[in-house]
């Protein structure tokens, strides 16, 4: 029963996401993105520009208290 | 290879190919990618990609076209010296590749760019450093767009990184086999539980895989190919920069513990004594002072303790061993170390890469790869002779297969690794000794030196192909 409503609700989310008319990269894409995948980001998109606000605005607050950049060097080795 | 012919690995992009003339490897841009080759150029992307060592270098050079009808521009890549490929990449190596196109990904966005594909095979490691291959992959990005190599970035990187940090290093070895990486839903059903504590991984490893089969048959406006549609706006600019956070960040999180195995500790628990190491050592470093090579690979190198010898002299080195564990400490040793001439490699020499993809020419074997100028076998040839039962003519002709040059150890069998090989089998190599070695070897190979090692019983050699 827990898991028949489980998919109730998983498809009820699923059905409002309109894959019809997704914007993906034009003419030399020539990859298939698959549907899923698009989906997937439709989905998460909007979660993740939120935290990434949020992230944001938390190193200029940083960088306000601090007096230097907090953010991470965009240059800096991704070394171990 | 003929002349002009595009390279068998260079088909699935319509924006060029890969060309070979009087073997110099240069790129044919068609007509079709110059909106998107200028704005590479003229944007400052290329420069500062170049400039922070992360996209190849390239000169236009103005020569006949290889295919006249659709070039727009003719280029010449820097040459990459050897090319590896991912499956052949320890656990730090694939996780340093994917940081890499993500930042390539995020710093093509600030110049209204984004990366059509994030294929781990447009990543080869030059210098020690992870450098992005195909200068076709930029495509102009406008706003709302989803990012299209996202499921590509997931399949190639993501999926083995988790499974290699979470369920066992050796699934790396599965990219061979799934060469457009791991597909999301086997890579789901494989991850503990554990990795739905981690919600990176729910999002782009399970939560991704559940909406791919859901939507598996599904098709959206642009798959039925009409003209105009009003496009939908998938992701934010804002959105697309958090996508790229969140998979660093999920990528940055993945660590290897790194179990012990069999061969990680090998040489601490070797059998040489201290002075019989050094007196091998001196014996290597005398053998590569009388060859200088360009290049050596190093065959069985476990942790790379010899192949630092090469690389240290500044011979750009491929450090091969079958082992991920000590294919990963070497890496990470190469890091620590600075050292830019040297590349562990994860290879199993009783079957060593072969040339997959299509046509079985997308990617080269590893025998394509050669001839090096000098290759080391040492503390090797009882593995292969008596662990694998390959014939002594039959590893001599391997060596010949790869090499100019060979420094080779024969380990006896009054040596006790070898004992210990031959403790619970029968003896069946009877031409398994110093005059059978010699005698198998000379048939492929001239032999230069050949000298014992001090407080051992075993012999090295120089010797040169015929």
């Amino acid at each position: 029963m827990k898991m028949k409503n489980n998919r109730v609700i998983r498809d009820g989310i699923l059905m409002f996401i309109p894959i019809m008319g997704l914007a993906v990269q034009d003419a030399h894409a020539y990859l298939d993105p698959g549907t899923g995948s698009l989906i997937i980001q439709a989905i998460v998109g909007v979660f993740l520009a939120g935290s990434m606000t949020f992230k944001l605005w938390y190193y200029r607050v940083k960088e306000f208290f601090i007096g230097k950049s907090a953010t991470p060097n965009d240059d800096e080795v991704d070394e171990e | 290879m003929k002349n002009n012919q595009p390279l068998a690995s260079s088909f699935r992009d319509p924006s060029g190919f890969m060309f070979m003339r009087d073997e110099v490897l240069y790129r044919q841009i068609n007509h079709c990618y110059s909106e998107q080759y200028d704005h590479l150029m003229n944007s400052g992307l290329y420069e500062e990609l170049t400039n922070a060592g992360l996209l190849v270098e390239h000169e236009e050079v103005d020569i006949p076209p290889a295919n006249p009808d659709s070039c727009y521009k003719t280029i010449k890549p820097t040459k990459i010296p050897f090319i590896s490929y991912l499956y052949e990449w320890p656990f730090s190596a694939l996780k340093r590749a994917a940081l890499s196109t993500l930042k390539i990904h995020e710093k093509a966005l600030k110049y209204g760019m984004v990366l059509k594909d994030a294929s781990g095979y447009n990543i080869q490691f030059v210098n020690a450093k992870p450098v992005f291959i195909d200068t076709l992959s930029f495509e102009i990005y406008h706003e709302g767009d989803a990012w299209v190599a996202y499921r590509q970035f997931c399949s190639h990187f993501l999926a083995p990184l988790a499974l290699m940090a979470m369920k066992d290093i050796r699934a790396g070895h599965w990219l061979r086999i799934y060469m457009d990486g791991i597909p999301l839903d086997l890579a789901s059903q494989l991850l503990p539980l554990r990795s739905y504590l981690k919600l990176s991984l729910i999002i782009h490893i399970h939560l991704h895989a559940k909406t791919q089969k859901r939507y598996a048959g599904a098709v959206t406006q642009k798959n039925v190919g009409e003209s105009t549609p009003k496009k939908k706006r998938v992701l934010s600019q804002r959105g697309m920069l958090g996508l790229i956070d969140n998979l660093r960040s999920a990528i940055r999180g993945l660590k290897w513990g790194g179990a012990n195995t069999e061969w990680a500790e090998y040489y601490e628990s070797t059998n040489y004594s201290e002075n019989a190491m050094g007196e091998k050592e001196k014996l290597v470093t005398h053998f590569l002072d009388r060859l200088s090579p360009k290049a050596v690979w190093d065959m069985g190198a476990n942790n790379g303790q010899f192949s630092r010898l090469a690389s240290q002299r500044s011979i750009s080195t491929i450090s091969f061993d079958i082992d991920p564990t000590a294919v990963e400490h070497n890496f990470l040793q190469c890091s620590k170390n600075k050292d830019t001439h040297m590349l562990p490699l994860i290879l199993d020499i009783t079957n060593p890469s072969p040339a997959i993809g299509w046509g079985n020419a997308e990617r080269d074997s590893l025998m394509e790869r050669g001839p090096v100028d000098t290759a080391f076998a040492l503390a090797l040839i009882h593995h292969l002779a008596i662990s694998n039962n390959v014939p002594l003519a039959m590893v001599a002709s391997f060596f010949a297969g790869i090499c100019e040059n060979l420094i080779i150890e024969f380990v006896p069998k009054s040596d006790s690794q070898v004992r210990t090989l031959l403790a619970t089998r029968d003896d069946i190599f009877p031409h398994y000794t110093p005059t059978g070695f010699e005698k198998a070897f000379s048939q492929y190979f001239t032999i230069k030196e050949g000298v014992s090692i001090a407080d051992s019983d075993r012999t090295l050699y120089l010797m040169k192909r015929i």
